[in-house]
């Protein structure tokens, strides 16, 4: 027979409030946890989608809509940039790769990126990660697509399939069949392997294709105007990812661009990295408010250790009496209490973690097919042990009070016979 | 074993006016010596046997327990003390009720620390073989009758092998069949194992199965 027997007997004989009061932590922790892995891992995410390059170059006007834009796939491209730029850039002595981003089209909310073979070959798109082939081949001539693996999922488009793509970054309710380019089809050559990134969304192409679809509308309209003047193709970019042969040519590019010094280039560069650290401030506000939120919950979990215990101190005189009869001292009454909030609390905490990695760990592929980033939910970091030291902590510092509530019980009365 | 000198305890009411419950010039008990204490209910026997098992403190006058004076305890040395030397058998049992019957008498052996481990089970189940419950060791008290709960209160008031058993009113509860087979078995029970009894009942009959009885009045002169 231990304290913890005598504990253990306690809370079995309340199963139905102890269980209650358990489950209430378990939600609150289980909400803190959950918002803090979700935050930790996709910022970890968010940051490494940006680090197979250093430079993002674009038209000029908002740095963070650039990044937005080119990175994950959100908003509407800024301006376009003449196709000079990318030229120059490739040749640029310091520019290890130069990959060109050419928006403008979309297949049911997907985005048609026209681009160069290399983003295949040659381009990370993380850290010693390049883009992997689950299906087909990389496109090789115009009009051919390679496909993200989420693309893939939610259009059903296979290998081999054709589809026509849609006029702008992004269909809206009712314009299916509105814009398309029925002219032109498009042959699915290859399906990527998922990368947990927002290019598992995308359709890549060739930059060509592209241009000769709005090139191509373009004159339809000077037809219907009865203008038969020849014009050239327009070709225009919309961003350039650059990867540089070194890490001290960065500063120096970056603000070439930035002055207006790079002869013949008329755009911007920023640094994605500083960009999403920007944009991870902004939402860092919003996740305060739901931290503090989920912080509010716990306590509130916790106060109700409090009321439970504080509630059942009524009938559990009598046998708080009887052990002090017995000669149980008034700490060791004390003890019983505490031990009691310690366990109720504990498990509560520890089930709240628990039940936090497993809601995450099954709803991984909807989280990052929602988010396009990588959650596993597998990971556990110092701060869950901190908020189950916390938790214990608070529902020791509540249990106190029917603690000594029960340490000051009067033995004598409590023993008597009830009338 | 035990001598009582002026001991004196009195109360106050809700209205503030003091009551004397207790006053008592003197008073002992030998060792291995059953003493039985007839007195009317209300006054005041159940509180002398709180103040001689140090649940409650006396206002003045010392409780001698060999060399130990009690009323010169704290609280909790009076704690300490009353689990390793005093038993206590109550009217109405007093047993856990989410405790069985085991458990209920392994826990006095608990706060003594007297015993540990298995041996504390060894014990237990023999107390309870020893009061006819051998086969309802793992029963709660609500699967018990009023009999046998009176019986681990008993098995419960030896485990620790005190020096003096305390009994207040213990077959007040029980039917007279069960309350005389509850008075011999903790007659017997003490004889067997050195202990000294004082038992407190306000019926004659019970008071009248022992050799040495005193009236509580006798020993108690409280003029209020």
């Amino acid at each position: 027979m231990s304290l913890f027997k005598i504990v253990w007997k306690s809370i079995k004989q309340r199963s139905l409030a102890s269980v209650l009061t358990m489950f209430s932590i378990m939600l609150g922790v289980a909400l803190v946890v959950s918002i803090l892995i979700l935050k930790q891992e996709s910022q970890d995410a968010f940051s490494q989608t940006a680090t197979g390059y250093e430079i993002i170059v674009g038209p000029k006007g908002s740095s963070l809509q650039l990044t937005l834009n080119t990175i994950y796939q959100i908003g509407v491209p800024i301006q376009n940039m003449p196709y000079d730029t990318y030229t120059k850039l490739k040749d640029d002595k310091r520019v290890k790769l130069a990959i060109p981003y050419v928006l403008g089209d979309n297949f049911k909310n997907h985005r048609l990126i026209g681009t160069v073979p290399e983003v295949f070959t040659d381009f990370s798109y993380q850290k010693d990660k390049k883009y992997q082939l689950k299906d087909g081949k990389f496109f090789t001539k115009d009009f051919e697509a390679v496909i993200g693996n989420e693309t893939a999922l939610k259009t059903g488009l296979k290998v081999g399939d054709t589809f026509i793509g849609s006029h702008g970054v992004e269909s809206y309710e009712g314009s299916e069949g509105m814009f398309e380019h029925a002219e032109f089809k498009f042959t699915v050559t290859g399906i990527l392997e998922k990368t947990f990134t927002p290019i598992d969304k995308v359709v890549f192409t060739s930059m060509n294709s592209v241009w000769e679809i709005h090139h191509h509308e373009a004159e339809e309209k000077y037809k219907e105007r009865n203008d038969t003047t020849h014009r050239e193709m327009e070709k225009s970019i919309t961003a350039i990812l650059i990867s540089l042969k070194s890490p001290v040519y960065f500063d120096l590019l970056r603000r070439q661009i930035n002055e207006n010094k790079f002869e013949g280039i008329n755009a911007q560069a920023v640094i994605p990295t500083f960009e999403i650290k920007q944009l991870f401030d902004i939402i860092g506000n919003i996740n305060s408010i739901l931290i503090i939120i989920a912080y509010l919950v716990v306590f509130v979990a916790v106060i109700s250790i409090l009321v439970s215990i504080y509630n059942s101190m009524n009938e559990r005189k009598r046998d708080i009496a009887i052990m002090r009869s017995l000669g149980a001292r008034k700490n060791t009454i004390l003890n019983i209490i505490l031990i009691e909030g310690f366990i109720v609390s504990f498990i509560g905490g520890l089930f709240g973690i628990i039940v936090s990695h497993v809601l995450i760990f099954l709803f991984r592929d909807t989280i990052s097919n929602t988010a396009g980033i990588q959650i596993s939910g597998t990971l556990f970091n110092i701060f869950e042990f901190y908020i189950l030291a916390g938790t214990v902590a608070l529902g020791l510092i509540v249990t106190l009070i029917p603690a000594l509530k029960a340490y000051n019980t009067d033995v004598a009365s409590n023993l008597a016979p009830v009338s | 074993m035990l001598t009582i000198k002026n001991l004196q305890k009195s109360f106050k009411n809700a209205d503030g006016e003091v009551s004397h419950i207790i006053n008592i010039a003197e008073f002992s008990i030998a060792e291995n010596y059953q003493l039985a204490v007839s007195g009317r209910s209300g006054s005041g026997k159940s509180t002398f046997l709180n103040l001689v098992s140090g649940i409650i403190s006396s206002d003045s006058g010392s409780i001698q327990f060999n060399d130990v004076n009690i009323s010169s305890l704290s609280e909790s040395k009076r704690d300490a003390f009353r689990s390793k030397n005093i038993g206590y058998i109550f009217q109405t049992f007093n047993l856990l009720q989410a405790f069985t019957a085991i458990e209920n008498v392994m826990l006095g052996m608990m706060f003594s620390k007297k015993f540990a481990g298995n041996n504390d089970r060894k014990k237990a189940e023999a107390l309870l073989n020893k009061v006819g419950l051998a086969k309802k060791t793992n029963n709660k008290p609500s699967e018990l009758s009023v009999g046998e709960q009176q019986r681990v209160a008993i098995a419960r008031a030896v485990a620790n092998s005190p020096k003096l058993i305390l009994a207040d009113e213990p077959t007040a509860n029980l039917d007279v069949k069960n309350g005389e087979l509850a008075i011999d078995l903790i007659k017997n029970i003490c004889k067997e194992n050195k202990i000294s009894l004082l038992l407190v009942s306000h019926e004659a009959d019970i008071i009248n199965r022992f050799d040495n009885k005193i009236s509580f009045e006798e020993i108690n002169k409280v003029v209020n």
